[in-house]
């Protein structure tokens, strides 16, 4: 333990801590002079403990136990992730397993150990950039799937979006990054024949400019051209509600009293708390029960309601100091797949850190992602941990395997 | 190189996240006050309840609630929140279930009466689920223990939306879409007492709209209490108005009638103890329609025929114009009229006679006979009383839709009028109006006002306001009136309403057999049957009048003494059989304060007066000297204090001066003690066998004596 990051440590300890008292806060209603307190934060305590203590059996079990269990763990989440669709839906989504006292996530899981098997698959020696790809996508398609199915979309983003992460920081040639997405800018210039002629125009440009062979320029914009003929032919068969649940889905003001409301009410509590807040426990929209979820998905707006701005910049201060040591360190890291699984596990806490602020302050929409350290939940909790605990350790064993 | 690009990255995200935070909390942070306006909740107040003189619920009032459920956090505990709701309402478990679990609403059931939530309520605290309930305010509903019962004088209710509250209490423009629920009343008491019984709005702040529907308050917000309104407690008995409402419509089958009105009333007060009127079509009306109708008590107006003739003769007896033995021509009375009209006034030739006394004029009822008295009285005094007794304006004490009769103005009075009037024509009067006067006969000459509610009292049964009785006016003497009673009681056992008589009872009154009017006239065939008078005669305790409107004609059943006078009769029955009854019982406990009478013989005149009137008795004077002579009842006799000394100036009684005051007083039945009292009192002198109690008096109670007259009693141990 002589190259443990204690600073690291320490700052996760401070998001914990903070963590617990924005719960105890969240979950409290102050009606009057009563005040009347869920034991949610007791509970997070309890998680905590686990957490730090399953962190350090991380750190002390020798890498090969690990390595050798990616495998194992990736076929059990897939056996997970097909259970949790026979269990019972909670607020129409099948996310949970039920193990009597403690409730369990199967997707959580999911993140550590696709993360984990993308990441040794693709650190192998002389691995082709198609083989990259190859592999990638025949790891992530089928837990993908099932995720969806749950239905669970913000993790579905989260698990594609730190797989692009993983991607982007590999070897990887860029075209085929853009590639990768380039689809997903064809769709958005569906709506209009302009926008999407100058897109594929910079498009063409740029892969010209990268010197590649005409035979992929080619390839990329039939693909393009592919998604954006087919995206209005699907828009248009779509039945109305749908096309309204995707509106409100990518604009919440669109449906004040639906998928809307959480955002609105969550926008008026942050913005309401103003400079310095209203004060511990006296958020008026958290205690009158206008926030919805105000200790799991929404626990950024009491932040911001009750300790306002200055709440809010120490939290995301202590948020860029954790970030900014942690990419110091996994930069210094040489060897690939502690590398990626690195870079995987980060990406997929700013992510969540990310969407979950912009939701909280209405700009992005609503996908029930939490925020990682403070929100409240055992399993999320759990994993985010866990992923810290591979990081220190990768740190902390860096100079015997580098 | 690119994982610095990607730290870079979240860098900038981080910092734009920043900046947006800074944007709405510190730069703009007043556009995001939340929508935290607590909202005017309103609460709904109870309308007052209507009792009996006894406290009986005549009319309460019912609200029901919306119940909603919200059962977010509750779920596990929706077997039992499903029994405690099912097992206080007629809702069954399943559809309470069906209604719990379904995701889309939170709506149980529209009207549930205010007790049941309370119980729901109450169990519901025992689990600790009483949080997810929601109940909103639905309607008020009057409801009536004795159906029908009272329904002319209650009135009926109506749902109005008053939008007027919102703007009347804050300023504020009330919302339209959810105009205030009230109920106003439409007629009878609910209207006439309306700003009493609806109370006043009360609300609350509460903040609503959040997501559970839920409605949530802190201490510290502003709160108007709810002001249920008043009760009232009416001068009503229901027990009477039951018998009266069964005897009338017993009678409007019986006679054929096409309406029939009644009223009781309690002389002393002017108390309305019961009203009702009926009309045929109606009999089968329900209950609502009734209630939503005129009360004919006092709104149906009537000419009271011969009811009318006692005030006449009041006046002449008190002008002393006839003695009551006085002779009267009671022949066809011809007339020619200022205006040139030829009437002639005779009497129906089944009770035609040429004379009868000033006492018979009236207990045999003849036109001819009252209208040769009224020419004697003269207009302007017939005027001044039948105005003074109420008649030709409203005379109740918020009656509603009560009307003032028809009195023609003292102007337009000739003598065609003059005749009309003294036998009840030419006239519109109420059956209140008429009881009134009847009472005001009863009531030594006092003209209360009548009134039919008798205390205001507020939720908690705390008197708000108490009704006093209001002395309208006085008319005549106690004198005249107690000649005038033994006319009306003669009426009853000598007259046209014989069949009132009870053996037990003595009972004052008169018939009135009137024909309508009709096109150009008096109609042949249609008549109202009316009989008005009070009882006991001693210490009269009610007032009534009862009155069929064409009755059957054919069977003689227009005739008061066929239709009115055995429905007085079977009422007067009827109240006698109430176990609380203290009618019929002959030993009255006597309510007058007695005084000793003061020495005055020999006093000179204005000292005797000044004595008098320190005294607060009162006197008449007989004779024009400076000093008393004698004296009556004699000095140091005690007699009740309502009655008259008469103090004789120069000379001494003697048999000329008719004292009518002086009437043989009941003696059987008292000590000897107390009959020599009564003696001193009226000036008799007592003759005595035997000891004990009375049990035989040789002149009869009632018999009019002069003054040293002798009476033999027996009695008995």
């Amino acid at each position: 333990m002589k190259n443990f990051n204690w600073t690291i440590f320490l700052l996760l300890i401070a998001l914990l801590a903070s963590g617990v008292f924005f719960i105890f806060s969240a979950s409290s209603t102050k009606i009057g002079d009563s005040i009347q307190t869920e034991s949610f934060y007791l509970k997070q305590i309890f998680w905590i403990i686990i957490s730090i203590f399953v962190l350090f059996i991380i750190i002390k079990i020798p890498y090969p136990i690990i390595d050798f269990m990616v495998l194992p763990l990736y076929i059990l989440t897939i056996i997970l992730l097909v259970i949790v669709l026979f269990m019972p839906e909670i607020n129409g989504s099948k996310r949970w397993i039920f193990l009597g006292i403690m409730n369990f996530q199967p997707s959580e899981l999911g993140k550590i150990s696709i993360i984990l098997l993308i990441a040794k698959l693709i650190s192998t020696p002389l691995i082709s950039d198609w083989q990259i790809i190859k592999k990638s996508f025949l790891v992530l398609i089928v837990p993908t799937l099932l995720i969806l199915r749950e239905p669970d979309l913000g993790t579905t983003l989260t698990l594609l979006m730190s797989v692009f992460t993983i991607l982007a920081v590999s070897d990887l040639p860029l075209f085929y990054l853009i590639l990768l997405i380039s689809p997903l800018f064809s769709i958005i210039t569906s709506f209009s024949v302009v926008a999407f002629i100058i897109y594929i125009g910079t498009l063409i440009f740029v892969l010209f400019r990268a010197n590649l062979s005409k035979v992929i320029i080619g390839f990329t914009v039939v693909i393009n051209s592919f998604f954006f003929f087919i995206t209005p032919v699907i828009w248009n068969n779509l039945k109305v509600y749908q096309q309204n649940r995707i509106l409100s889905f990518l604009n919440p003001m669109r449906n004040p009293f639906g998928s809307g409301y959480q955002v609105i009410q969550s926008k008026i509590a942050i913005g309401s708390g103003g400079f310095a807040g209203k004060g511990f426990l006296l958020g008026t929209q958290k205690n009158l029960n206008f926030l919805p979820e105000h200790h799991t998905d929404f626990i950024f707006s009491v932040i911001g309601e009750e300790f306002g701005f200055l709440g809010c910049l120490f939290l995301l201060t202590l948020f860029f100091l954790f970030f900014k040591t942690m990419i110091k360190e996994i930069s210094a890291l040489k060897r690939k797949e502690w590398r990626y699984t690195s870079v995987g596990i980060f990406a997929y806490l700013t992510f969540q850190l990310f969407i979950n602020i912009g939701m909280n302050i209405g700009v992005m929409p609503t996908t029930g992602i939490p925020l990682p350290f403070i929100s409240y939940g055992g399993s999320s909790l759990l994993i985010n941990v866990i992923g810290i605990g591979l990081i220190l350790k990768f740190i902390n064993e860096k100079s015997v395997f580098n | 190189m690119r994982l610095k690009v990607f730290a870079g990255l979240n860098i900038i995200f981080i910092i734009v996240w920043i900046v947006y935070l800074f944007i709405i909390q510190v730069n703009n942070h007043y556009n995001f006050e939340p929508r935290l306006t607590p909202q005017k909740e309103i609460i709904y107040p109870k309308r007052g309840n209507i009792y009996d003189s006894n406290k009986k619920l005549l009319v309460g009032s019912k609200r029901f609630f919306q119940v909603d459920f919200d059962t977010t956090k509750l779920q596990s505990k929706i077997p039992q929140i499903t029994k405690i709701i099912s097992k206080h309402t007629n809702l069954s478990e399943s559809y309470v279930n069906a209604q719990l679990t379904n995701e889309k609403n939170k709506y149980i059931y529209e009207n549930i009466p205010e007790l049941q939530i309370i119980r729901i309520q109450n169990d519901l605290k025992k689990i600790n689920a009483e949080k997810g309930l929601v109940i909103t305010f639905k309607k008020i509903e009057r409801i009536y223990p004795f159906d029908k019962l009272g329904s002319c004088y209650l009135g009926g209710v109506e749902k109005q939306d008053a939008d007027s509250f919102a703007n009347a209490e804050n300023g504020n423009k009330s919302n339209k879409e959810t105009p205030l629920y009230q109920l106003n009343g439409i007629c009878g008491l609910e209207s006439g007492f309306n700003e009493v019984l609806k109370g006043k709005y009360g609300w609350q702040e509460i903040i609503g709209g959040n997501r559970n529907n839920t409605k949530l308050q802190f201490e510290f917000f502003k709160k108007k209490e709810v002001t249920n309104g008043n009760s009232l407690v009416l001068t009503i008995d229901n027990n009477l108005q039951e018998i009266l409402e069964n005897n009338l419509a017993a009678g409007l089958i019986e006679h054929e009638a096409k309406n029939a009105i009644g009223i009781i009333m309690e002389p002393e007060t002017g108390k309305i103890l019961a009203m009702h009127g009926i009309s045929k079509k109606n009999l089968d009306a329900s209950a609502k329609v009734l209630r939503t109708s005129a009360n004919p008590a006092v709104a149906s107006m009537f000419e009271p025929g011969s009811t009318f003739k006692p005030f006449t003769a009041l006046l002449a007896i008190e002008n002393n114009i006839y003695e009551p033995t006085d002779i009267i021509d009671c022949t066809d009375y011809p007339n020619i009229y200022q205006s040139g009209e030829k009437r002639t006034i005779r009497d129906d030739d089944d009770h035609k006679k040429p004379e009868r006394t000033f006492k018979n004029v009236i207990v045999h009822s003849s036109n001819p006979g009252i209208s040769r008295v009224a020419d004697k009285v003269g207009t302007e005094k017939l005027y001044d009383l039948i105005l003074n007794l109420g008649f030709g304006h409203k005379i109740g004490d918020n009656l509603n839709g009560e009307s003032a009769g028809i009195l023609t103005e003292l102007s337009n009075w000739s003598g065609f009028a003059l005749h009309s009037i003294s036998f009840g024509q030419a006239i519109s009067v109420t059956a209140l109006q008429l009881a009134n006067a009847y009472c005001a006969l009863a009531n030594d000459g006092k003209v209360m006002r009548p009134y039919i509610v008798d205390e205001i009292i507020d939720e908690h049964s705390e008197i708000v306001t108490k009704i006093q009785p209001k002395i309208l006016r006085n008319i005549s003497n106690k004198k005249s009136l107690n000649t005038l009673k033994t006319f009306l009681k003669s009426v009853v056992e000598d007259g046209t309403a014989q069949k009132t008589k009870i053996k037990f009872l003595d009972v004052a009154g008169k018939t009135g057999t009137a024909e309508k009017a009709d096109k150009g006239g008096y109609s042949k065939d249609k008549y109202t049957s009316l009989f008005a008078g009070f009882f006991p005669v001693e210490n009269p305790q009610y007032a009534m009048v009862v009155v069929y409107d064409e009755a059957n004609y054919e069977n003689k059943k227009y005739y008061a003494s066929l239709s009115a006078v055995p429905t007085f009769k079977d009422i007067i029955i009827d109240i006698a059989n109430l176990p609380q009854s203290n009618l019929g019982n002959s030993k009255k406990v006597e309510k007058n304060t007695f005084v000793t009478a003061p020495d005055l013989v020999n006093l000179p005149k204005n000292d005797a007066l000044d004595l008098l009137h320190k005294l607060n008795l009162n006197f008449e004077i007989v004779g024009n000297a400076n000093t008393v002579s004698e004296q009556f009842p004699k000095p140091n006799i005690s007699y009740p204090k309502d009655e008259i000394i008469y103090l004789f100036f120069d000379e001494l009684p003697s048999k000329k001066h008719d004292l009518t005051q002086n009437i043989m007083p009941n003696l059987i039945g008292l000590t000897i003690g107390r009959a020599i009292e009564k003696a001193n009192q009226h000036n008799f002198i007592l003759n005595i066998e035997g000891s004990g109690i009375i049990v035989q008096q040789s002149i009869q109670n009632g018999t009019k004596i002069n003054f040293n007259s002798e009476c033999l009693v027996k009695a008995k141990l």
